[in-house]
């Protein structure tokens, strides 16, 4: 039996203002409420509540098909703020047992590249709000965008994870095809990885086909996958949820051809639906894939330069996680909780300087009009909080004398590591 | 006068300066009928009637809607997100700028009365001015041209100028019957560049505008940590790349200091990367081209103004900096320096010199005495005094006795 497995992340971040210099040292807000509030509920209407209700209605009418979701902490905050009906929602696919919810950053955040113990920290809080939320503890991990190596995979096997999903990406198959369930480097993790090319004919090139008079319907797709018969035991479909009704539109017929998926999938009597941990449960595990250099679902490197790839977009994430101890012995939730919001990978997203279909792509989701105006909101951001965080040792004022500036050096690393202080503040 | 814009509706120091001017003349009893591209709204002032060139003439109506490509002074026509563009589609070049100028001018001049002269401010009015005199001389009146020269394209883009703009520059400076340039910087580059002999340039350096209800905006930063602030358009002219090297010299001398930069212009990407890349996120804090009240707060935020500029003919922002009790770090190639000795002037290539200087500026300077030179500079550059200076270069063109350069048949 082969298992379509289908996997859909739900994620919004909490965007910034375009703060300006006189806010620093005022209480100016860092985060555009208006914006997120209109994005979220725009979002809301054109896909997340009408493709919830289709989930639901399509697990009622097919008990064998099953899925998966991804909730951010930032989404499910903004959506008790602004759409809370959403959560009575997913209430109910959680509700049915066929949709598993998944474990990743609490923040979607770049912290499993840059802070070990921020990344255990942020999963840790996801976990708690999955429970206190939905009831569930997830066993699934995904990673910020599929990030994944072999060193973040420990991190994971370490928090007690079996399994994590990350992306099919070409160079680490060598070859082989992403159809099975594989040994991570870390004996206690499995992988399971994005069929990339099927998952992208609805993600991506679904509109495409449509206006292009040959639409992608369900029974052709199904057609793509029972091509798989015989060598897959999975085929992992792993994509945006926007992808129902916002980045496809209702127009395209995207809705229609999720209805029909289930029933077009199981015409062929070798193939159901399994969510992750159930595929992974079901198949022998392959052969070991290691993965040296961190991979993700993005662009067409696959690679993490969609976050990182530019000056800017190091300097940003660099900024911001150097703050990690201040923040840290500042021991104050609010700021702990404002830092992480600045850790959510979007807002280095939108610093990308890439052309081409990739770079369409990146401002498709920004609200800024050039990638420079994302580094300038961060920037400009930091400059403030910085000034709600305890001095940095080479941040004091010009010293009096070279002894004066070495007594208070060893004040400040004489601060011991209070508490941790988790914050489930609202933005 | 031909001008090409007035504050409010201004993109930089020329507005400002056309203003002082005419207020000074004003104050001496001088009339001005002023003409711009296009009036985009009210003046605060009333000193002066004000001629909208759109409304006259036959040919180019502006058409609001049409296309954002206006050629190479964009920016003088996007004025507070309001927009003069051609119906032409595509590129307008310099030369037709300041044809479509020049026509419209003439229709007003056929229809005003001589003045007794022509005052003419830049490259895109020079044509116009011409033009002008000469309709004048025809109708058989002697109505000389002044030809204002506040920046070159030297100033603006080194030797890879726009060799249209230097051409029209070149015709309008020689064609004049006087020059008037900004500082002795300017005038030299006006004989050296465009060869304009010694004796028909005149220097009148800006002057400055006291305000007499300067408002004052507290800041909770202000005194928190050091600012400083740059303020310009973001082009080779205003140096921002030695703004920019000079912040990272300056933050290993003193790591609390905080840097504004506010402004926009066609280095501005490559600034922002520069910056991303000198490790100054959060250090130096970006604004975008700041006008109104919002000009004066950041005088009064800032602890200390810097201008690296590779060529500043004048430098008005020096004054206003002092207005608000902020000293002035400035290169040696500003002419204001000419005019004003408090500005401490460095090399603005040497980040470590500049550094030093503005260390001891920011933490050693004697505040009451830096305060009462830059009072000293203020009062004795008033409009008033530069536009005596103005009126005796009318005086000599005007007065038949004092104006032995004949108008050119």
């Amino acid at each position: 039996m082969t298992h379509v497995c289908c996997y859909f992340e739900v994620h919004q971040p909490v965007r910034l203002r375009r703060y300006q210099p006189f806010d620093v040292a005022t209480d100016a807000p860092y985060f555009d409420d208006a914006l997120n509030k209109e994005v979220m509920e725009k979002v809301a209407e054109k896909s997340y509540r009408p493709t919830f209700k289709l989930l639901h209605e399509m697990l009622q009418a097919d008990e064998r098909f099953c899925f998966a979701l991804s909730l951010t902490g930032t989404w499910v905050e903004q959506a008790k703020h602004w759409t809370p009906d959403l959560l009575a929602l997913v209430q109910n696919l959680v509700a049915t047992g066929r949709c598993e919810l998944l474990a990743e950053t609490y923040y979607h955040s770049l912290a499993g590249l840059f802070d070990a113990r921020e990344f255990r920290e942020q999963v840790a809080l996801h976990t708690k709000l999955m429970r206190e939320t939905f009831g569930v503890t997830p066993t699934t991990f995904r990673n910020t965008e599929l990030m994944y190596s072999n060193g973040i995979g420990d991190l994971i096997a370490d928090m007690g994870y079996p399994l994590v999903l990350t992306e099919g990406a070409d160079h680490i198959l060598a070859g082989r095809t992403p159809n099975h369930v594989y040994q991570a480097t870390n004996p206690k993790l499995k992988l399971l990885l994005k069929h990339y090319s099927l998952s992208d004919d609805v993600a991506f090139r679904f509109s495409a086909a449509h206006r292009a008079g040959q639409p992608l319907t369900a029974d052709r797709f199904a057609h793509f996958i029972h091509g798989t018969a015989g060598e897959a035991e999975c085929v992992n479909l792993f994509m945006d949820f926007e992808t129902f009704g916002e980045h496809q539109w209702a127009d395209t017929g995207i809705f229609e051809f999720l209805r029909a998926l289930p029933a077009a999938i199981q015409a062929h009597p070798d193939f159901t639906f399994g969510t992750p941990a159930q595929v992974a449960a079901s198949h022998p595990t392959r052969e070991t894939i290691s993965v040296e250099h961190t991979i993700s679902w993005a662009d067409l490197e696959r690679d993490t330069s969609a976050w990182l790839g530019n000056d800017m977009q190091r300097a940003m994430a660099n900024h911001v996680y150097a703050l990690a101890e201040r923040v840290r012995s500042a021991n104050n939730p609010t700021l702990l909780h404002t830092w992480r919001l600045l850790q959510t990978s979007d807002h280095t997203y939108y610093a990308s300087t890439k052309g081409w279909g990739d770079g369409d792509v990146h401002s498709y989701f920004s609200a800024y009009d050039r990638p420079h105006d994302a580094f300038v909101a961060l920037s400009n951001v930091l400059g403030d909080f910085e000034l709600h965080l305890p001095p940095a040792t080479n941040e004091d004022p010009p010293p009096k004398s070279r002894r004066a500036a070495l007594q208070s050096k060893h004040l400040h690393r004489a601060v011991s590591q209070p508490e941790e202080q988790h914050s489930l503040r609202g933005a | 006068m031909l001008g090409w814009e007035l504050p409010p509706y201004n993109s930089g120091g020329l507005g400002t300066a056309s203003l002082g001017i005419t207020q000074g003349l004003s104050s001496l009893g001088v009339g001005v009928r002023f003409v711009v591209p296009k009036v985009f709204g009210p003046y605060p002032f009333s000193h002066m009637p004000v001629l909208s060139a759109v409304d006259h003439g036959e040919s180019l109506p502006w058409d609001e809607s049409a296309s954002r490509q206006l050629g190479y002074h964009t920016e003088l026509l996007e004025i507070k997100g309001q927009q003069l563009a051609l119906p032409t589609k595509g590129y307008l070049s310099a030369q037709q700028q300041s044809d479509w100028y020049a026509e419209k001018v003439l229709a007003i001049s056929a229809k005003e009365a001589p003045p007794s002269l022509i005052h003419t401010h830049d490259w895109m009015t020079y044509r116009a001015g011409l033009a002008a005199r000469d309709a004048f001389h025809a109708r058989g009146f002697h109505t000389p041209m002044v030809a204002h020269i506040h920046a070159t394209e030297f100033d603006r883009s080194d030797r890879h100028g726009n060799p249209e703009i230097y051409a029209l520059e070149k015709e309008g400076l020689n064609g004049a019957d006087r020059v008037v340039a900004v500082s002795q910087l300017t005038a030299s580059i006006v004989h050296e560049e465009y060869g304009v002999p010694l004796e028909k340039i005149r220097v009148v350096h800006n002057g400055h505008t006291a305000r007499s209800n300067l408002k004052r905006h507290p800041h909770p930063l202000k005194g928190r940590h050091p600012v400083v602030l740059f303020m310009g358009r973001v082009t080779w002219q205003k140096g921002p790349e030695h703004f920019l090297r000079f912040a990272v010299a300056l933050l290993k001398l003193d790591p609390s200091v905080r840097f504004i930069f506010a402004g926009s212009g066609d280095q501005y990407e490559r600034i922002i990367e520069q910056a991303a890349g000198s490790q100054l996120s959060g250090r130096v804090l970006f604004a975008p081209f700041l006008r109104g009240e919002e000009v004066d707060r950041a005088y009064q935020l800032a602890d200390l103004f810097v201008m690296p500029s590779e060529s500043e003919p004048f430098g008005l922002v020096a004054l206003e900096a002092m207005e608000h009790g902020t000293p002035v770090l400035a290169s040696p190639r500003c002419g204001v320096n000419e005019v004003a000795p408090s500005i401490v002037v460095t090399d603005h290539t040497n980040p470590l010199a500049m550094a030093r200087a503005a260390h001891t500026i920011l933490h050693t300077d004697d505040r009451a005495k830096r305060l009462a030179a830059m009072q000293h500079d203020l009062r004795a550059n008033s409009w008033q005094v530069a536009c005596q200076k103005l009126q005796a270069v009318y005086d000599e063109l005007t007065t038949p006795a004092l104006a032995p350069v004949p108008v050119a048949a």
